[in-house]
């Protein structure tokens, strides 16, 4: 009985352990993903939304990056087949699994088609 | 036998302390400069620049000063560019934690499309809103 007693608090201990925690922060609201022309016509096609491939340490936590950042957007923007992505809200997400600490980006708002010309101008 | 032990053991210690560590941070950003409603922006091409920074002990900072000068130093790639979009921005930190001095190596790195704007004036008629 009292085998069985610790091997459940044991496991218990498992359990919670092991479904770690994570966190997903705001990090901030923007307006567009990339450079909006100010010669280009900009048509919405719809929300979208991406995410980065996780990056992950052992012990310590690492940082989001312009690369995960420029991943998580371009993620968003393929599924739409669009150029840029406006009214975007950003989300930081941390994950910890015992010693492993994952962080991941996430981009969510409308994609947009943008087509390129010259205005005509004084 | 057991000095030896000690020994294997300061050698891993010593290993360990000159593995160092880097970290990483960085962002994206749409444009560099304001650009007018009223041009015609024209991308010039893709250019990049980087800035180390050395400190021993102290690890040494990145001014506003070394961020303009890399702004200008990935301009100055592209004759005519007036404003760099679509652009990448990062700063690495590595440490050598080797005793008494530590290594430390700052970097800022930049990458995106310099482009050319031309300023003009838009045809504008009477804003109707009283407010």
């Amino acid at each position: 009985m009292k085998k069985f007693l610790l091997f459940s608090a044991l496991f218990l201990m498992f359990l919670l352990v092991a479904s770690g925690c994570s966190k997903t922060y705001v990090t901030g609201f923007h307006t567009e993903s990339n450079f909006a022309y100010p010669n280009s016509n900009v048509t919405p096609v719809g929300y979208a939304a991406g995410a980065s491939s996780p990056a992950c340490s052992l012990f310590g936590q690492k940082f989001v990056t312009s690369d995960m950042q420029d991943e998580a957007v371009k993620n968003a923007l393929q599924a739409k087949q669009a150029d840029i992505l406006v009214n975007y809200i950003a989300f930081t997400k941390l994950s910890n699994f015992l010693i492993v600490n994952c962080t991941e980006y996430m981009v969510e708002g409308t994609a947009a088609k943008m087509v390129i010309g010259t205005q005509k101008l004084k | 036998m057991k000095t030896y032990g000690i020994e294997k053991l300061l050698l891993f210690c010593a290993l360990m302390m000159t593995v160092g560590c880097t970290m990483k941070m960085g962002s994206i950003g749409d444009k560099s400069h304001f650009t007018y409603p009223n041009s015609n922006v024209e991308p010039l091409g893709h250019v990049s620049a980087s800035v180390e920074k050395f400190g021993l002990i102290i690890p040494k900072d990145m001014t506003k000063e070394d961020v303009r000068a890399l702004f200008e130093k990935a301009l100055s790639q592209k004759a005519g560019a007036d404003v760099l979009i679509n652009y990448k921005i990062d700063t690495e930190y590595t440490v050598i934690p080797i005793p008494i001095f530590s290594l430390n190596y700052t970097r800022l790195y930049l990458s995106g499309t310099a482009a050319k704007m031309t300023v003009g004036q838009k045809e504008l008629k009477e804003l109707k809103s009283a407010y």
